[in-house]
């Protein structure tokens, strides 16, 4: 989510090292960070010129977040957090928390998903070699269980009302979805998907999209037990993951796939060809997205550093962030890229 | 001799497992080095295509790609159970793959057609050969037979071939090795455009 840039802009004491090139404005993230080296946290964003202008045309100045996000569409989805927080007159923390505001809804959302295709991973690995479909088949059940057992153990520490209880189901959660990222990571690392003609494009996402939303529940976990390094670590650890060991070469992948349609092929079996050729195209169109998709969550998992900051920024304990950000309606899926869509973003 | 004309083309820009497949079909022997093999292959398959007398006073590589298409043409219309259709104007290869792949798709899957899906995925077809429908772009178009097509477990998992429950019709003498083996070279056509097209999007982002 990119608020409109004319809502907000860096204050005047950042502008001189924006205009150096020192600080750059993250616009995932809606703030300013440092161009090089930690590329942490530098400075909120404040209203634009564009935005002071158009609020003192206004017949009565508007001051609260209702007439704001009027003039700022893309913070409608997330007003109703923003003013469970009461960071109405905090414009700039308003732009900053954003990012985290989709995180955590697309978290909700991605474990909703993740019930409808409850058991269906094992299916769609059905055509593995036996042992790694077993492997399959049970990683299936266990990490969907884990999922869940994660979530519940979330929820109950966002809703407990005693400090030690949401702790210990921090940790609870925090653990259970890095045994579930890992197990999905040792299932990517043993059958190689991308490289692996058995699977198709749906089934490796589906793969890939178990190690996002663990990943997005760690993180969620980590940002209630309130340590930042701990919390900055996961968001560097799963990043890198993803662009170490889930990113791919869409042509390596369309070939693996194309030269094995074309195995066993004789003149007594050459029906199915026609339509498998007929595939080609659109299989280049699935892993065109599939690229743009594993981008996009290496981005959006970098992202998550820099919400190691809210707390303070908003002078609001982390379980409090969250459980505005969870009551947010409307926010969309990002984690999982979406879909098939052309730019994956 | 068309020593580079578009069969020559496609075998030199086909993959070890293209290059096998072909030969398998026409039960012509490689020996692993690359320009003698693609010899090999045009020679087998013109030789496979053409009358066995004319082939006596042709050049081994003489016989025209869109020759051999014309009749692969037929015989696909026949087995999807169309009429040959209309060719007008000057052939365009790839129009004429074009209609030969939904042709084929759909003969495949006739048994469960209805009468109406037959004619609307022959309309489809005639619309590829006069280039009015491509596949390549098939999958933004909301055709029939790409409905036909998303049936089937597309590449990736369903590699299998025979392994679905699919039309097999039988073809008449060499049409048995030269329809697998033109569907081969239609796979070298829409592997490299796609490797391409996948190229430029790496190469923009």
């Amino acid at each position: 989510m990119v608020v409109d840039k004319w809502v907000f802009t860096a204050s005047a004491k950042w502008q001189p090292l924006v205009r150096a090139g020192r600080v750059v404005l993250n616009e995932k993230a809606n703030r300013l960070i440092w161009a090089r080296g930690s590329r942490k946290f530098v400075s909120a964003l404040v209203p634009s010129h564009d935005l002071t202008m158009e609020l003192a045309r206004a017949p009565l100045a508007p001051t609260g977040l209702q007439e704001l996000i009027k003039l700022a569409p893309a913070l409608q989805t997330v007003a109703p957090a923003l003013e469970a927080l009461q960071v109405v007159s905090a414009i700039g923390a308003a732009a900053s928390v954003a990012n985290l505001a989709i995180s955590v809804a697309g978290f909700a959302a991605v474990l909703a998903r993740l019930q409808r295709i409850e058991g269906k991973l094992d299916e769609m690995l059905v055509t593995l070699r036996g042992d790694l479909a077993d492997l399959a088949g049970k990683l299936d059940d266990v990490a969907m269980a884990t999922l869940l057992a994660g979530r519940d153990s979330l929820e109950r520490s966002l809703a407990a009302t005693a400090e030690p209880e949401r702790l210990e189901s921090a940790r609870r959660a925090r653990d259970r979805f890095q045994d579930c990222r890992m197990a999905s990571l040792a299932l990517w690392r043993r059958t190689v998907p991308w490289l692996n003609p058995a699977m198709n494009v749906a089934t490796v996402l589906e793969l890939q999209g178990r190690y996002v939303a663990s990943a997005i529940g760690e993180l969620q976990a980590a940002f209630i037990l309130g340590d930042a390094g701990a919390f900055r670590h996961v968001a560097r650890t799963t990043s890198a993951d993803v662009r170490a060991e889930m990113m791919m070469s869409p042509v390596s992948a369309l070939r693996v796939r194309t030269d094995a349609a074309l195995k066993g092929l004789s003149k007594d079996n050459f029906q199915l060809l026609a339509g498998e050729v007929c595939g080609i195209p659109s299989l280049a169109t699935q892993l065109r997205a599939a690229g743009g998709a594993t981008t996009a969550s290496a981005n959006r998992l970098a992202d998550f550093e820099d919400d190691a900051d809210l707390p303070e920024l908003l002078g609001a304990p982390g379980h409090e962030i969250l459980r505005a950000m969870r009551d947010a309606p409307g926010l969309d899926v990002y984690a999982l890229g979406h879909g098939f869509d052309e730019d994956g973003a | 001799m068309p020593a580079n004309d578009l069969i020559f083309q496609r075998l030199k820009a086909a993959t070890d497992a293209e290059l096998a497949a072909i030969s398998t079909v026409l039960e012509a022997k490689l020996i692993g080095e690359p320009a003698a093999d693609i010899a090999l292959l045009s020679r087998a398959l013109r030789k496979t295509a053409g009358h066995s007398l004319r082939n006596l006073w042709r050049d081994e590589h003489e016989l025209a790609y869109d020759q051999i298409l014309s009749d692969v043409i037929a015989e696909a219309a026949k087995h999807a159970g169309w009429p040959a259709p209309n060719i007008e104007g000057p052939p365009t290869t790839a129009w004429f793959e074009d209609y030969v792949l939904l042709a084929l798709t759909f003969a495949a899957h006739k048994m469960d057609a209805t009468p109406e899906a037959s004619a609307t995925a022959r309309t489809e077809a005639e619309a590829a050969i006069r280039g009015q429908y491509s596949v390549e772009k098939s999958w933004t178009g909301g055709a029939v037979t790409a409905a036909v097509v998303a049936g089937l477990a597309v590449l990736g998992g369903a590699i299998a071939l025979g392994g679905y429950a699919v039309n097999r019709f039988l073809l008449s003498g060499n049409m048995s090795k030269i329809v697998p083996a033109v569907l081969v070279l239609i796979h070298v056509r829409l592997r490299e455009t796609a490797e391409k097209s996948l190229e430029v999007a790496n190469g923009s982002r």
